[in-house]
């Protein structure tokens, strides 16, 4: 369903994405996982087509997101990480416009929008101006809006920033479900509990390459099996990348004894 | 800049050529210029300082760390200063060096009239300032919308008590310009006493060696009035901010809407094969209402249109010509309504259709990760633009022409041109807009008021310029009776259909050069 081939993106000299290549099946829910600045988003933004690449290709259900734009995004939903929304409307006039930008017949939208509301627990707040939402109840209506035309691609940049721990239970559980009706779910999240808890394959990018990829077994292995949870596999992986020549960021270099 | 620069020099040797009796115009010109100023900067601070004191985005973040109020008070004092005044002092400047060049000042002449356009430029911020707190203070912020409402109903008379107070009258006689120079020196000088652009236009007439009567009392009173509304206004910040603010923001919840109104239920008959149109119309539609500085910047709009109404009334004395030139001086005040009409129309595009594209701000994202190309996003805006635009050239240029007697072809034609040049102001607001879109911004005044807001007006008002050939043509042939019937039947239609089509085509080619410049620079803004 996703098909990322030799995906790069260089400004100047820097390379935030270098050559990644990745191939998502149809109902996997793939976690993309990396420190800060590691390229997640820019990785994103080409998926979604709001920035070209220097070069590679980008294919959503067999779509080049950069021949064929209006088609990949038709069958794509986008959460971004930061809940940008237009503050003067109302949550349910939010929807409507949504479901009008990707043609989606009336009476099919009011139908999702009252299923959706339901399901995200807005529907007290579908009259209200989205101004006077919180963060969390943005990022709830962004589900929501994401949704609207029932895509088959869902890409989803740090989903759990702003829930409260039951709007992430129903965000986790949600994801599952819909992935077992046959939704791809493509995830980047620092959250790594998230990760390990609903992912079917993981991804790592660090400095802008794949560092690892498969299975939470299979990230395990490449641990060496030194690691009980994704958190500490995830920091071997990266440790052994630095030991290799990549450079961590400090920030993100975790604690020495 | 130049060409205020040079025009205005050679009109001010020109006027010195004159008889001795009209040797007081320049002093009356800085009058009614400082008059109109005036007018126009309460009307921007007051959007400014509403917006920057109680709407900007990054008020939250600069409340929340240790800066004095003092120091947050004139900050945004002098954002909103800077925002509003910016445009007058790039064209004062040259006029002020132009008065210096046309009379022979001392070299001090512009220096020092800067310094008293200074409190000149302060005093509306200030008041502004304070007019912001009491507003936002005292207006419940569900009500906001009613009080503009009716804010806007006292200014349109406010303005109408003015136009009316300046005693300008045409006879016959006044044709020539030296009629129309001797009319203004004849003028008592239209500033009422209390109003701070009176002080400065005595202050610079006396600089011009016209003597005021009290030089002193004026400076004082000048920067006196500033000194002291600054000081109010600190007060009043400091008493009334916080307060203020915290209303601002419990009407941020504001109130539940329920209605699925008229425009929702027609835009859903009237287009019902173009949902991405009929969303994004909508979508504008709603953000616009609800926007309470896009509405109190109606105002603007409304005052604008009416003084421009009024004016073409006094033109009714055309009739008093004699019936040779008659039809000639219709031709020539019809060509006059369409480019003033098209000034107005371009004026009024500035604070509406220019910030259309950088008003998505940081939702810019949805439509992008929609599946809407930029080309799709720049037409959909183009036309959801037009027909409002379309509608007010078409009220204002047929109002006009029908106000000055024309000829019933001259006013459908006037409407047509006011069509053509639509789509031409339309094209290069959404086109320049885009080339200019700045996302991120703290305010949407900030938007409107910017460099790329310049570019257009002066674009918009060279393809009104250009338009104009055309359209003379049009005119002249539908108002002239000598010059149809000098024209075979077939000559006079071809003449019609081809000046029509350039004025269309004219307008076309501006709009396409814009929305394919605005394509080009949102999409390498991907890359």
């Amino acid at each position: 369903m996703i098909e990322i081939d030799h995906l790069s993106k260089r400004y100047g000299s820097f390379k935030a994405v270098d050559d990644i290549c990745l191939k998502i099946d149809r109902g996997t829910i793939f976690a993309f996982l990396g420190t800060n600045g590691a390229g997640k988003t820019t990785t994103i933004r080409m998926m979604t087509g709001v920035l070209q690449p220097t070069s590679g290709t980008v294919r959503i259900g067999g779509y080049d997101i950069q021949k064929n734009p209006i088609e990949a995004k038709f069958l794509m939903g986008v959460i971004p990480d930061r809940p940008y929304l237009y503050g003067k409307l109302t949550g349910r006039e939010f929807l409507l416009f949504m479901a009008d930008l990707y043609k989606v017949k009336h009476k099919t939208a009011e139908e999702r929008i009252a299923e959706l509301l339901n399901t995200y627990g807005l529907v007290e707040w579908q009259n209200d101006l989205i101004d006077g939402y919180s963060h969390g109840m943005k990022q709830r209506l962004l589900m929501c809006a994401s949704q609207i035309h029932d895509p088959a691609v869902l890409v989803v940049d740090e989903p759990m920033v702003g829930l409260d721990p039951r709007g992430a239970k129903l965000l986790k559980d949600t994801f599952r479900k819909r992935a077992e009706q046959g939704l791809t779910i493509f995830m980047s999240t620092h959250s790594l509990s998230v990760a390990q808890e609903v992912a079917d394959r993981l991804a790592i990018i660090q400095k802008g390459k794949i560092i690892a990829e498969g299975t939470l077994d299979d990230l395990y292995e490449k641990a060496k099996r030194k690691a009980s949870d994704l958190e500490n596999a995830f920091l071997h992986i990266i440790e052994e990348a630095e030991a290799e020549g990549e450079q961590v960021p400090p920030e993100i270099k975790p604690p020495t004894a | 800049m130049f060409s205020v620069y040079s025009g205005l020099t050679g009109f001010l040797i020109h006027v010195q050529e004159n008889p001795s009796h009209i040797q007081n115009v320049p002093p009356k010109i800085v009058a009614l210029a400082l008059l109109a100023f005036f007018l126009l900067l309460m009307f921007s601070n007051l959007i400014a300082c509403l917006s920057f004191f109680f709407s900007a985005r990054d008020l939250p973040l600069l409340l929340s760390l240790p800066i004095s109020p003092f120091r947050l008070y004139f900050s945004r004092v002098l954002i909103a200063l800077i925002n509003s005044s910016w445009v007058i002092l790039l064209f004062g400047i040259p006029a002020l060096m132009a008065f210096n060049t046309a009379l022979a000042l001392d070299w001090s002449f512009v220096p020092l009239a800067c310094l008293i356009m200074l409190p000149f430029l302060l005093i509306p911020t200030a008041f502004s300032s304070i007019f912001a707190m009491a507003f936002v203070n005292l207006i419940p912020a569900n009500r906001i919308r009613e009080v503009v409402g009716f804010l806007v109903i006292a200014v349109c008379l406010g303005a109408y008590y003015f136009v009316q107070k300046i005693p300008f009258t045409m006879s016959s006689q006044e044709q020539q310009i030296e009629s129309i120079l001797s009319t203004v020196s004849t003028l008592s000088n239209p500033n009422p006493i209390w109003v701070p652009s009176r002080w400065a236009s005595e202050l610079i007439g006396h600089l011009m060696g016209y003597p005021s009567a009290a030089p002193l009392l004026h400076a004082l009173l000048l920067f006196g009035s500033a000194a002291g509304l600054i000081c109010l206004g600190f007060l009043a910040f400091d008493m009334f901010f916080m307060r203020g603010w915290t209303l601002s923001l419990r009407g941020n919840r504001g109130p539940r809407i329920h209605r699925v109104g008229m425009l929702e239920i027609g835009s859903r008959w009237i287009f019902p094969l173009f949902p991405q149109f009929r969303g994004l119309m909508l979508k504008e539609c709603r953000m616009f209402i609800r926007d309470t500085t896009q509405i109190v910047q109606l105002m603007l709009l409304l005052m604008l249109t009416f003084v421009y109404l009024y004016n073409f009334k006094v033109l009714r004395n055309i009739a008093l010509t004699n019936s040779e030139t008659h039809a000639w001086w219709q031709t020539i005040l019809c060509v006059a309504n369409i480019s003033l009409g098209g000034c107005v129309v371009a004026a009024i595009s500035t604070r509406f259709v220019y910030p259309a594209i950088s008003l998505e701000g940081q939702a810019y994202w949805i439509v992008r990760s929609a599946p809407l190309d930029i080309k799709s996003l720049l037409l959909n805006k183009f036309w959801i633009w037009l027909i409002p635009i379309s509608s007010v050239a078409l009220v204002l240029l047929v109002a006009g022409a029908w106000a000055i007697n024309v000829t019933p072809a001259a006013v459908f034609l006037s409407g047509i041109i006011g069509v053509a040049l639509s789509v031409g102001i339309v094209g290069l607001g959404i086109g320049i807009g885009a080339v200019y879109a700045q996302f991120d911004w703290e305010s949407p005044t900030q938007v409107a008021a910017s460099f790329g807001s310049l570019v257009f007006m002066l674009l918009a008002i060279a393809v009104v310029m250009i338009s104009l050939l055309p359209a003379s043509v049009l005119i002249m042939l539908s108002s002239v009776p000598g010059v149809a019937t000098a024209l075979s039947r077939l000559d006079y239609l071809i003449t019609i259909s081809c000046a029509s089509f350039l004025a269309f085509f004219i307008n076309f080619c501006a709009a396409r050069w814009a929305l394919n410049a605005g394509y080009q620079s949102l999409q390498a803004m991907e890359k």
